[in-house]
């Protein structure tokens, strides 16, 4: 595969990913692994993109003082075990289950462009002591309301959980992280969207890292893969984050939905050839 | 026992624009020592030249040491400005832990 199509690829990759809200894996992996590249490269390629999105993403939010750190130092502690549990299992499963649970991770994405609302959310009425000792709780000034929001998060310990289950999917499929990690931070520990959001995007990062520095170590991350996707990734991104504001939602939902749909069908049937 | 009262410039410190240039400059130098060695490998006429790989190897490695630095950086605080023990102790395992893995690779 040359360079300037893999840096096309990426490119495109970077724009979903700004687009949705998810790491460009989603679409570089099938479109990876359809031009002959083996799954487990592809996915440490996603894992390597996941690394450039967070940290681009990042760099904005914590500017704004948006993320929680105290409670990302806790929550990162179950992430990184779990990244490496999933990365683990995914130098040792076979490829064809990879290829059919990449496909159903591919379709399963679609699932935030399906939601009509935002995330909306109600302040926590009350914070269990756990959660209250992590330090949990915080505020931020939000820009689009102008008001500073205070937020109480809770279930401190569950969200650990749930963060060690993330970081198993992130490891294992290269995909699918950051959005259970937000999904995690906003409906279990009660975060604000903007706070789960960047959150995310620091904890993706480490659990990301986790797994490369394995995926590195088999040596399964090669220079001539990588480096497109680190030069087009953050350039996608920050082309798709200024058309996000001109672009109707749902043109966008519709087109991307019947994108990943067929990717991930295509995964899944490649999978079936592989038997 | 009181604690003994921190300098301003510590009371004062803030994370947050630290790991922002943290962040910035990873990114910023990856990106460049990936351009680097690609521009240097298609300008050289011995394609197999040991440099623009090493290069382009530093600038993957530079990419991944971006969260750790991070890391590092947060453990920094809690330990020396925030003084928090619990947070300490979480940054500083998810640091170690984070060392062992990528230099072992």
């Amino acid at each position: 595969m040359s360079f300037g199509f893999l840096f096309v690829i990426s490119i495109l990759a970077g724009i979903i990913g700004a687009l949705s809200g998810m790491s460009g894996g989603v679409l570089l992996i099938p479109v990876l692994t359809s031009f002959g590249i083996d799954i487990k490269y592809a996915i440490a390629m996603s894992v390597v993109s996941v690394i450039s999105v967070s940290s681009s993403a990042a760099l904005t939010y914590v500017r704004r003082h948006l993320p929680n750190l105290r409670g990302a130092a806790f929550l990162e502690v179950f992430a990184v075990f779990g990244a490496l549990s999933g990365t683990w299992l995914a130098l040792i499963f076979k490829t064809r289950f990879l290829f059919f649970l990449c496909g159903g991770a591919v379709i399963l994405s679609i699932i935030p462009f399906l939601r009509k609302d935002e995330l909306s959310w109600k302040p926590a009425a009350q914070q269990d002591p756990f959660s209250k000792w992590v330090g949990f709780d915080g505020s931020y000034y939000d820009y689009a309301e102008e008001r500073t929001i205070v937020y109480q998060g809770k279930n401190a310990l569950w969200g650990g959980v749930c963060l060690f289950g993330a970081g198993i999917v992130s490891g294992f499929l290269g995909i699918g992280g950051s959005a259970f990690t937000v999904l995690v931070h906003h409906w279990v520990m009660g975060f604000p969207p903007k706070v789960s959001v960047t959150m995310s995007s620091l904890i993706i990062g480490v659990m990301a890292l986790a797994s490369a520095s394995i995926f590195l170590e088999a040596g399964f991350i090669k220079p001539g893969l990588a480096a497109p996707v680190i030069l087009g990734i953050p350039l996608g991104a920050w082309v798709g984050s200024r058309w996000l504001v001109y672009l109707n939602n749902r043109t966008v939902r519709i087109l991307f939905s019947i994108v990943l749909v067929a990717l991930g069908l295509q995964m899944i049937i490649h999978g079936f050839r592989k038997i | 026992m009181r604690k003994k009262p921190l300098p301003h410039w510590i009371v004062t410190f803030e994370i947050e624009p630290l790991i922002s240039v943290i962040l910035l400059s990873s990114i910023l130098m990856s990106s460049g020592l990936i351009l680097a060695g690609l521009s240097i490998r298609h300008s050289l006429p011995i394609s197999s030249h040991a440099l623009p790989y090493l290069l382009i190897y530093f600038g993957i490695y530079m990419l991944l040491l971006t969260p750790y630095f991070r890391v590092l950086a947060s453990t920094f605080y809690f330990a020396f400005v925030e003084r928090s023990l619990k947070h300490t102790l979480f940054s500083v395992f998810v640091f170690t832990l984070l060392t062992y893995i990528l230099f072992r690779a």
